[in-house]
């Protein structure tokens, strides 16, 4: 969802399946996605020659300081995924609402956690369709503006 | 006091990295709320054990977890329901479910417990990773330091639909005021740890320095150590998808 904000805010288009399908990082919009997305999933993947080729792609991509900056995402998210997970946290309303279309087209919904949060009464949801996330967008973008 | 080092990298590390990864290392040597610092630091060990336990690894490739019987790799000085908790957690975060953590209740682990195990779980896993990924040895797990675990529990935390107890903001009060930053909505995933308060003390810590800085997260257009907004966020998704993370 995140990233959809993001690249919305700065007027890119991202294509978002490239979270699940490699075949898109080229054409996804977010630039040097291939080596950043290669260099996230060895670091899942744990110690190996692929790992250390990743992180020197990323360097010859980027620099030695987006390389620390990616390993330093990655890992920040090892942890966070695991937080979500292993408390059985429903995702918060109005995030529910943002990312409905793309949970079905990322086939997100089918994920054992979707089990931990229930879907939205019908008033609920559209209180968060027409305020909530409208609201969310704009201290998104207030943000974005005013700070530097 | 086992200090931390990331002079065998080869590229340079911002000290802010460092100094928050020492922070972590100093706290995990204590007692926390629950467990002696010798207890955490355990549970620090059997993180890593738990990636080459060949039982969790059977157990990923099976369709269904439940359906693998056998003995972790690993253990020592922590229960067989701490263990299980700490390998499951840390090889298959994805298939967990609610049934599975009642399963660890009525073994006797209690939810203040498993809070706090998560957290140092987490938090080891985070600081590993960030080295493995750099391309250094996983620091040395530190020294235990003595004293007898305060048995704190936060008066403000309350059940509601998560599997754990959490401090909902309006609970945030007295020793917990500082916990959400005053913020008037915190999201879910910053409360879940709020049962022990300094796992989400921790959590902000890690975050300011592995993610992006508080004063900073609403802003999506400001870049960050070489990466652009989004160039973070899709390292953000890909790590969250291999992992089936539905949050």
């Amino acid at each position: 969802m995140a990233l959809r904000e993001t690249a919305e805010i700065n007027a890119q288009t991202v294509d978002l399946a490239v979270i699940i399908d490699d075949a898109r990082a080229d054409t996804s919009g977010v630039q040097h996605a291939r080596v950043l997305l290669d260099f996230a999933q060895e670091i899942v993947a744990g110690k190996s020659d692929a790992l250390t080729r990743a992180r020197l792609a990323v360097i010859g991509a980027l620099s030695m300081d987006a390389m620390v900056t990616a390993a330093g995402v990655a890992s920040n998210f090892q942890r966070m995924v695991r937080i979500a997970d292993g408390t059985g946290i429903p995702v918060d309303a109005p995030m529910l609402v943002l990312t409905e279309s793309i949970r079905d087209e990322l086939g997100i919904n089918t994920y054992t956690a979707a089990a931990n949060t229930p879907e939205l009464g019908t008033i609920k949801r559209l209180f968060f369709k027409l305020f909530g996330a409208v609201m969310f967008r704009r201290m998104l973008r207030r943000a974005s503006r005013e700070q530097p | 006091m086992t200090s931390l080092s990331y002079e065998a990298s080869d590229y340079p590390v911002p000290d802010r990295y460092l100094e928050a990864h020492q922070r972590y290392w100093t706290r995990l040597a204590r007692a926390g709320c629950w467990f002696s610092g010798a207890e955490r630091v355990a549970i620090a060990r059997e993180v890593r054990l738990a990636r080459s336990c060949s039982l969790c690894q059977r157990r990923k490739d099976a369709l269904s977890a439940a359906q693998v019987e056998g003995d972790h790799e690993g253990g020592g000085a922590l229960t067989d329901v701490v263990i299980e908790t700490i390998h499951r957690i840390t090889t298959d975060p994805g298939r967990l479910t609610r049934s599975w953590y009642d399963g660890l209740l009525s073994q006797g682990l209690t939810e203040e417990q498993y809070v706090e195990i998560l957290g140092t779980l987490v938090a080891t896993l985070s600081i590993d990773d960030f080295c493995i990924g750099i391309g250094v040895p996983e620091h040395p797990l530190p020294n235990p330091v003595g004293g007898d675990a305060t048995q704190y529990r936060p008066p403000g935390a309350t059940h509601s639909d998560a599997w754990v107890s959490m401090i909902q903001e309006k609970g945030a009060t007295g020793a917990e005021a500082d916990l959400y930053s005053g913020v008037p909505r915190a999201a879910n995933v910053i409360k879940a740890m709020s049962l022990v308060p300094d796992e989400v003390r921790t959590l902000n810590d890690l975050g300011n320095v592995q993610y992006v800085p508080a004063a900073q997260a609403m802003n999506v257009k400001a870049s960050y150590g070489g990466l652009s907004r989004a160039q973070i966020e899709l390292i953000a998704g890909r790590v969250s998808a291999l992992n089936s993370c539905f949050y």
